[in-house]
């Protein structure tokens, strides 16, 4: 737990290693934006806080699940759109080719 | 599997039968300040002062996945371990774990790697499957148990080669190797390892023309069961992100069928790291020196189980475009 906030750490991602040379706020910024479109393709939003920790995401109705990592964020969106997210589903690669509108 | 920090965890695994415990006798020789965790102190008949035994306990997490099992008794002989070390009752530099001769490899990655306290004292160095030239064929053929170990080792190591002949001896490297591209394979004569991985019949694999898909079906032995390998080559550099996310993503929703994921990946900027997992389980990626690497490019084997090889192919670039757009828009 953090002792600032009190919000519960989340649990270290494999993807949270810091590789290359790009700089942590750069990384947080570009997943930020990546996971936004992908996330905007289930006709969800997404956000996180400043320490790209702690991630929220939200359905139209404003319903929200918090992730604490990048594995907890596929999850928390299948609570909200009631069914498994795939990348292997061609629907959801053409709708991320066309710039993910929501469906 | 080559940790950054914590002590070396070895993993030894392999069918019944298959020379693990000479292997492990011979390996043992001379070493220092090494445990040996093996699941029954009776049949193995090592002689080693930080010998531990534990009989397989398991508890399922993660929702019932086969992979994300931890394997209890291998946390408490762990923390034993480290323990005993703490209080200044023993040194410890590596752990080697000989695993049963029926057990699969993957939950003992996850325990080492997920529990809450061991991942912050332990690496899993490499998985070391021994493969019984003699039986092999047969085994492969009719246990899966056989199989999963195969397909999730870094390295196989083909032991009773003396009791073969040597065209019998590249057969079974060949198909070894259409199972799992992406480990080494060595010969063992009476557990003494050759330090030199196996050379194929015919030569090193002619290189691949980069952004070829190579679905790598060399050997004699058809995938059955579903299971089949694809190696992923990219035309140049990769966007860590879009891997990644693509990665977690593809593990969330198909970790039980993504048996092994392992490579290397050259991303933009000129960065070499390694990615190693096993089903839903992922080690922290690595930077790997660019001077003792021969072949560059990026290059991932992915071992499936139910997936379409082009399909996963597609979803992988459309996550790399998704990516390069998304960045385009940032900067613009």
């Amino acid at each position: 737990m953090c002792i600032l906030c009190y919000g519960l750490t989340g649990e270290e991602h494999w993807s949270d290693a810091r590789v290359g040379a790009e700089s942590t706020s750069s990384v947080r910024a570009r997943r930020r934006a990546l996971l936004t479109t992908i996330m905007a393709a289930q006709g969800l939003r997404y956000s996180d806080d400043p320490t790209g920790v702690t991630s929220l995401i939200s359905d139209r109705k404003g319903k929200v699940q918090v992730a604490r990592s990048l594995g907890e964020v596929w999850a928390a969106a299948e609570e909200l759109v009631k069914h498994p997210l795939d990348p292997l589903e061609s629907a959801l690669l053409a709708r991320l080719d066309r710039g993910a509108p929501a469906p | 599997m080559t940790p950054a920090t914590g002590i070396p965890v070895l993993i030894v695994g392999g069918f019944l039968g298959s020379g693990k415990t000479s292997l492990l006798r011979h390996m043992l020789t001379g070493s220092r300040d090494t445990a040996v965790i093996v699941n029954e102190f009776g049949a193995v008949g090592l002689d080693h002062e930080l010998l531990r035994a534990c009989e397989e306990r398991v508890e399922l997490v993660g929702g019932g996945c086969a992979c994300c099992t931890r394997r209890e008794d291998l946390v408490a002989v762990l923390r034993e371990l480290l323990d005993a070390r703490d209080r200044g009752l023993q040194k410890l530099s590596r752990v080697v774990i000989e695993t049963s001769g029926l057990a699969d490899p993957a939950p003992i990655v996850f325990t080492v790697t997920n529990d809450p306290m061991l991942r912050h004292h332990f690496s899993v160095e490499r998985l070391v499957v021994t493969v019984d030239a003699l039986n092999c064929t047969e085994q492969l053929a009719t246990h899966p148990e056989a199989r999963k170990q195969v397909l999730v080792a870094d390295e196989l190591v083909i032991t009773k080669v003396d009791l073969v002949e040597p065209e019998t001896c590249q057969t079974i490297a060949g198909a070894l190797r259409a199972l799992n591209p992406a480990a080494t394979i060595r010969t063992a004569l009476h557990g003494v390892v050759d330090t030199e991985p196996l050379g194929l019949a015919g030569g090193p694999r002619p290189a691949l023309p980069s952004n070829q898909v190579l679905e790598d079906d060399s050997g004699d032995v058809p995938h059955t069961d579903n299971t089949s390998s694809l190696t992923l080559r990219t035309d140049g550099p990769v966007d860590w992100l879009g891997f990644a996310v693509w990665l977690s993503m593809l593990l969330h929703a198909r970790g039980q069928e993504v048996l092994r994921v392992k490579g290397l990946l050259e991303l933009d900027d000129g960065t070499l790291v390694s990615v190693n997992g096993v089903q839903h389980v992922v080690h922290s990626p690595e930077h790997l020196d660019r001077a003792a690497i021969s072949d560059v490019s990026s290059n991932v084997v992915f071992i499936t189980r139910g997936i379409d090889n082009d399909r996963l192919r597609e979803s992988f670039d459309a996550f790399q475009r998704l990516a390069r757009a998304t960045d385009r828009l940032q900067a613009g």
